[in-house]
This record gives C-alpha cells, sequence and structure tokens, in this order.
C-alpha cells in the first residue's frame, strides 16, 4: 500500500467511524402565523440508538438541540439568513424514580416520561416553537426554514468522544429538513 | 560542513523555548480543573502544545541522533566517546523513566478501577433501593387514600367540592380528574399557583386499564419528590365513559433531599464507569505524551551533555595531537582508532610527552656542553701560542691544540644544533611570497653545486601567511638534504613545484621536492621527523625535526615519500592562519 492510500484509507477511518451517526430523515416542518408571531410545528424520526438507551441507564444526560435558521431564498444570489433559533432539551434518567426526565432547556419546564418509547414520541413531534416576529419579515420575498436537529452526550468532552472511538457514537445527527415559512 | 549542529544557538532556542512551553502547560494542566470525565478544551489545548512540543523535539533529536551515528561510523575524532556518554546517559533516563511510565499506567488503572469496584455499585444501589422502600409506605398510603377517593366519588354533583374536600383531608397536593382521551376534566390544589395538573400518558391509563392503579415518584423542577397515584373512577365509568382520578402527594422534604442526594451520586457513579474506559485511554495518552516528551528532552540533553563534556577532551587530544608527528600522531593510526578517545588522549599525551623529553634533553645537553666548550678552546689556544719547546714537539703541540679546536667547532656546531630543535622561537607571521623564497633557497646553494640542476615550476600562488626566515630556514634545510642526496648521482636533478590545494574547504599552499637522489632508507623514513633519526655518516639528525617543528608551528603537514628513484617531501601550508587550525585538525 503506498503513502498515498494509507493517509486516504485513514481519512476514511476517521470520517466513517468517528463522524456522529445520522439518521435517514422523513421528518416534516410547517409554519403558522399567531398574534404576529410565526411559530412552528415539527416532526422528526426521532429514535435513541442502543449505545444512547445504555448510555441514559447509565446516568449520562443527552441533549436534544435543534437548530433553525430562516433564510431569506433569493434567484440568481447567495441566499440571506435571517435569523438562528435554538431548541434544546436534556434527556435524563432518574435513577431513583426510574423516570426518564426531558427539560426544556429554553424555558426550564420538565416532562417525565415511563419509558424510552414515551420519550421518543415526545420528542417526535415538537409543537408551538416560536421563531420570529412577522413585523421584520417582508411579506413579498421567500423565507426558507432550514432545520437540523442532533443528539449528543453532556458533560462528556469531544476530546472522550475521539478516544472512544471504538464505541458506537453517542452522537446523532439528524437530516436539515427545509419547508417554506409560508406556503 | 555540518547541515545539522547540535550546539548551534537557533536549535538551542527553540529546544529552550519548546521546554519552557512543555514546562509550563504541564503546570497549567496540572493545576486546571480536574472533571476526569471533562477533560475540557484548555487540557485539550494543554495536551496539544505538548503533543506540538514533542513532534518538533522529535525531529532535532533524530537529526542529532544521526548525525552522532554518522560521526561514529566515519570515525571522527571525539565521536565514540561521545556516543558511549550519549548511550550511557540516554539510559540512565530511559530506563526509569520506563519503570516509572508502567508502574504509574498499572496504578492509575488499579485507582481508576475502584471507581467501578463491584461493592461500591451495589452499595449505591442499595442506597437507591433503601431509599425507594422508605418511600414505598407512603406510596402505598397515597394509593390506599385515592383508591378510597375515588370510591367516595361515586355519585356526587359536586365534583369540584367534593375533590376539594377530599384533598384537604387526605393531605393531597393535587387531586385530577381525567378522562380516557386525556382531558382534564375537574382539578384542585393545595396552592392557587400550583402549575396545571399533569396530564396521564396514554401508556399510563393502559396501565390503569390492566392493574386498577398506576403509582410513580416523580421528581419536581425544585429537585422535589412527588408521588402520584393514578387510579379508574368506577362510578363514572357506567356512562361508558371511564374517567380517571389522579393524586399528587408530597414527601417528606428531608427524604426528598437525601433521595435526589443518592441519585445524583448514582448518576455520577453510572456516568464515570460508562466512561472508565475512555478516562483511562485518556490519563494514559497524557502521561505518555508527557513521558515521551521526557525522554526526547533527555536524549537531547545526553547528547548536548556529552558533546560539552568531550569537547575539552577533544581539544586536548588534538592540542597534544599536533605536538607529535604526522606519521606516529596516535589519532591517525589505525589500531588506535579502535580504541576510546581517552585511550588515544593518553597516548598523544605521551608522544607529547616524548618529544618534550628530547627538546628538554636537546637544551640541558648545549647548555652543558656549550659552557666548557670555550675554556678548552682558549686553553688549546693559549698552549699553542705560548708553547716555546723543540720544533717537533711545537709540531706535535700545533697538531694536537688544532685537533682540540677543530673538534670544539664540532661541538659547537652540535651544541647549535640542539639549542635550534629545542628553542622555538615565537614566529612572525607575514604575507610571503613563497616563490621568491625557494628562488632564494636555490640562488644560494646553486652557486656551490653548479653540477645539480634545481629548478622550480611556479603554481599560481597569492602570498601567504608565514615567518619567511623560518619558511627558509626548512626549504635550505631540505635542499641540502636533496643536494646531499644526489652526491653519487650521474646527473642530478632536484625539481621544486608549487600550487595550491583545497583541503576541506580551505586553500593550502603545496610545496613539492623532488629528486633523483638515492631516496630514504626504508628503516628510517617512519622516524624521518623524530630527533636523532638519520642515514647520514655525520648527520646529527635534527635537521627534518626542526624542518617538522617548524611546519607544525606554521599548522601545516608534510610527508615524505620515496620515488622508484629519488624521493618527494610534499609540505601543505596554510594560505591563511586563523582557518588553518580547523581543517588541519
Amino acid at each position: 500500500m503506498t503513502a498515498k492510500a494509507k493517509t486516504k484509507a485513514l481519512a476514511l477511518f476517521f470520517v466513517f467511524f468517528l463522524s456522529p451517526q445520522s439518521f435517514s430523515n422523513e421528518g416534516s416542518g410547517n409554519s403558522y402565523v399567531k398574534d404576529g408571531v410565526y411559530f412552528s410545528d415539527v416532526k422528526l424520526p426521532f429514535k435513541l440508538e442502543q449505545q444512547q438507551v445504555e448510555a441514559l441507564g447509565s446516568g449520562l444526560t443527552l441533549r436534544f438541540q435543534l437548530n433553525f435558521i430562516i433564510v431569506d431564498v433569493r434567484n440568481w444570489r447567495i441566499d440571506r439568513e435571517i435569523g438562528t433559533l435554538s431548541q434544546a432539551y436534556s434527556i435524563r434518567l432518574n435513577a431513583f424514580t426510574g423516570r426518564y426526565l426531558i427539560t426544556n432547556l429554553n424555558i426550564g419546564t420538565k416532562a417525565t416520561l415511563s419509558s424510552i418509547q414515551e420519550v421518543e414520541s415526545f420528542l417526535s413531534v415538537i409543537k408551538n416553537i416560536p421563531l420570529v416576529d412577522d413585523s421584520i419579515l417582508d411579506i413579498e420575498k421567500n423565507y426558507s426554514i432550514v432545520m437540523q436537529a442532533n443528539i449528543t452526550a453532556e458533560g462528556i468532552s469531544q476530546w472522550i468522544k475521539t478516544i472512544s472511538f471504538w464505541r458506537e457514537s453517542l452522537d446523532t445527527e439528524f437530516e436539515t429538513i427545509e419547508w417554506k415559512l409560508l406556503d | 560542513m555540518e547541515a545539522f549542529r547540535l550546539s548551534s544557538i537557533s536549535i538551542r532556542k527553540v529546544v529552550s523555548s519548546l521546554i519552557f512551553l512543555s514546562v509550563a502547560s504541564l503546570i497549567a494542566l496540572l493545576f486546571s480543573e480536574d472533571d476526569p470525565s471533562e477533560l475540557n478544551r484548555v487540557q485539550v489545548s494543554l495536551l496539544a502544545v505538548n503533543l506540538t512540543s514533542f513532534l518538533a523535539l522529535l525531529p532535532i533529536v533524530a537529526l542529532s541522533a544521526k548525525k552522532l551515528f554518522l560521526d561514529y561510523r566515519q570515525r571522527k575524532l571525539g565521536a565514540k566517546l561521545r556516543l558511549r556518554m550519549a548511550l550511557a546517559f540516554s539510559g540512565l533516563a530511559l530506563v526509569p523513566a520506563i519503570v516509572i511510565f508502567f508502574f504509574a499506567i498499572n496504578f492509575m488503572n488499579k485507582g481508576i478501577s475502584v471507581w467501578s469496584d463491584a461493592d461500591v455499585e451495589k452499595g449505591l444501589s442499595d442506597a437507591l433501593m433503601l431509599g425507594r422502600s422508605a418511600l414505598d409506605e407512603r406510596i402505598q398510603d397515597g394509593l390506599f387514600a385515592t383508591s378510597n377517593i375515588s370510591i367516595q366519588l361515586k355519585g356526587m354533583e359536586n365534583i369540584s367540592k367534593a375533590l376539594e374536600n377530599h384533598r384537604k383531608e387526605n393531605d393531597a397536593l393535587q387531586l385530577s380528574l381525567i378522562d380516557a382521551d386525556l382531558r382534564l376534566l375537574a382539578s384542585t390544589s393545595s396552592q392557587i399557583d400550583q402549575p396545571p395538573a399533569r396530564v396521564p400518558t396514554s401508556f399510563e391509563i393502559k396501565q390503569v386499564e390492566l392493574k386498577q392503579s398506576w403509582t410513580s415518584l416523580d421528581s419536581t423542577s425544585d429537585d422535589r419528590y412527588l408521588i402520584r397515584v393514578l387510579v379508574p373512577v368506577n362510578s363514572f365509568s357506567l356512562n361508558e365513559t371511564p374517567v380517571y382520578l389522579q393524586a399528587l402527594y408530597s414527601v417528606d422534604p428531608k427524604l426528598s433531599m437525601m433521595a435526589y442526594s443518592v441519585e445524583e451520586t448514582y448518576a455520577r457513579y453510572g456516568m464515570l464507569s460508562f466512561m472508565k474506559t475512555p478516562i483511562q485511554y485518556s490519563y494514559a495518552l497524557i502521561l505518555g505524551v508527557v513521558v515521551m516528551l521526557a525522554l526526547l528532552l533527555a536524549l537531547y540533553g545526553s547528547f548536548e551533555f556529552a558533546d560539552r563534556l568531550v569537547k575539552p577532551i577533544e581539544s586536548l587530544e588534538k592540542e597534544t595531537d599536533k605536538k607529535t608527528d604526522t606519521e606516529n600522531r596516535p589519532s591517525n593510526r589505525k589500531e588506535q582508532r579502535e580504541e576510546d578517545e581517552i585511550t588515544v588522549l593518553v597516548n598523544s599525551f605521551m608522544a607529547a610527552q616524548k618529544e618534550a623529553a628530547w627538546s628538554d634533553v636537546a637544551k640541558r645537553m648545549a647548555h652543558e656542553i656549550n659552557n666548557p666548550l670555550t675554556p678548552i678552546q682558549l686553553s688549546a689556544e693559549r698552549i699553542q701560542k705560548r708553547f716555546s719547546g723543540s720544533e717537533e714537539e711545537k709540531d706535535f703541540i700545533n697538531a694536537s691544540t688544532k685537533t682540540i679546536i677543530s673538534q670544539v667547532d664540532v661541538l659547537r656546531d652540535l651544541v647549535s644544533a640542539f639549542s635550534n630543535f629545542a628553542e622555538r622561537e615565537k614566529l612572525s607571521f607575514k604575507k610571503t611570497d613563497i616563490n621568491d623564497v625557494i628562488e632564494e633557497s636555490i640562488r644560494l646553494f646553486s652557486r656551490q653545486h653548479e653540477n645539480i640542476s634545481i629548478d622550480l615550476k611556479k603554481g599560481e600562488l597569492e602570498p601567504i601567511e608565514a615567518d619567511r626566515n623560518k619558511v627558509q630556514q626548512v626549504l635550505n634545510n631540505l635542499l641540502l638534504n636533496a643536494i646531499d642526496a644526489c652526491e653519487e648521482v650521474h646527473r642530478p636533478k632536484i625539481s621544486f613545484k608549487t600550487d595550491i590545494k583545497k583541503i576541506n574547504t580551505e586553500n593550502y599552499c603545496e610545496i613539492s621536492i623532488k629528486d633523483n637522489g638515492q631516496g630514504f632508507d626504508e628503516n628510517i623514513i617512519k622516524k624521518a621527523f623524530e630527533p636523532y633519526k638519520t642515514s647520514k655518516k655525520n648527520g646529527k639528525g635534527l635537521g627534518l625535526a626542526i624542518v617538522k617543528s617548524i611546519i607544525d608551528e606554521h599548522k601545516g603537514e608534510i610527508n615524505i615519500n620515496n620515488n622508484v628513484v629519488g624521493a618527494t617531501i610534499k609540505i601543505y601550508l596554510p594560505i591563511k592562519q586563523n582557518t588553518a587550525k580547523e581543517n588541519t585538525q
């Protein structure tokens, strides 16, 4: 094997084994206006991997984050970013109660769920996420929402994640979903 | 000459900076916040600094090692001793470092393994179970009370009021009625600002349908625990719409706090156990980098230390080496090359002392012999003048005193030669045209020896820095030797030739003197430059020794070779004196 081929193989190793897993996406999103504010509802194929369930059982906290970008889609020009918003949840298992505690990290509300299935169905549909005030948008323009979601293990540095390369990654990334702000 | 010099200032500066950077980062790493599961960005950055230092130091040490081995293979002066010392110092650093590394790794792994000790895990699980058991009684009480309420709600019209009454009676925090579609029908709470009742999930409703009850322990946002009980209200189910009663009961704050503490510890322990192996690898890697860096620094230090330690010995050896003749220089002798520098140095000292001893003997002899010569000569002359005996006796006295006086002259010449050998005057270096000096020697001797063809083939020489008188003395001496060697030759011929020769990037003046005489005795040629070695009948054996000492004082070289007919002597004199030293060494 030549040095160049070795380098390529090493690069592929890092790409395939050290990068977070990703879900094929069947998610969707839609937006609506309510009292002058644009809200969005998002549906995701939220599913925790076996290693993530084990990690929760071991006491680790997972962070589920949805990153929204509002984009002004322009013809013949590069799209312009209007704003960004993140919606984050932490998921952990309370060993004492045996229930999963989901905390909305943006507003602090908590929900306790008894099973992983409930957690998955709870986070598969997220409704009423306030995105942007309609006063800053131009009704004539063509806006899109780009949403990218991911799950990461909290309290574990990238260093530790890198050094546990032999394990299945605790981080997952969902495929990007895009929809029109105004259909 | 050297592409890479270990001792160069720039390399030293780089290494010093790396050492400073690494030590600073290691100290910072030592005092940084030490959460084993975190190894936050600062720690990773510091580790990156150490890795960078390691990667920067690696080629420097590798090049130093390569140079050391190349020097050794080329058998350069001092390389063997330097290599031995470097290996010794490196070994002294390597062995303990490796031992410490493996012991540290072993102890660290054992230390980390203690975290996940089975007893600790069992203890924590038991603590968790104990806490749950303590709450079980309260949960059973809550279940009993809620079941009673659900029975008593049968047939009541003012449900809200009934709920409030039952809540107060049973010390519940909240009572709620929920239908099968998870809609809240009625609710009552102990606090006005109590958040709205949490609607049970469909899973919980299904569990109630199956088991006739559902209990759970919920944690609140303020880290308290609540007991939640869900039971069916049978009286309402007659209307074909199942209704469920949900009750919330508080847990004793002290018990709640302890339960929270146990749960936190359990979660932290679980996380550490989950990350145990990566944490072990992480610490091992950090330790590995630190040890490797320390080893590289030790290696570099050993090369430097060996270099510094050997340098004075080398200098001493070179100086003593110069004091002895080329053939007998210990550093030049093949068998000596196999020995280390200390042995070579000892041999060099021995040779130098031998020469010094000869010089001392010559000086003493010259002094001791010279002192009585004058009175002997004067006495002989006085006897010669004042003797007034018969003519026959007078002739005898005259002949005897003449013999005495002539032998005194012989002795004076000998003393003079000894003095010249022993007393080395300080040289006076001036720009000297070597061709001019050779021509002067040829002029001096060609008149007395017209039968000998003496010629000079001039090279394009620039004036060299030399003591003209001493060089003249050398050339006269060598020309006289060549003339003596050609005494019995039919067509004697002596040829001088000058040229420029480059030795180790420096220019040297090459003077060759070739004759077609009898050549050197093979037994003498190897020791021709030693004092008192001569094949001439009346020779003192000091001429070539003096020539050699003058050439040495000019930091030059001289060598003798016999040809098929005659011999050739070659002299190499540096063009400039200040640069000649390094090259001739």
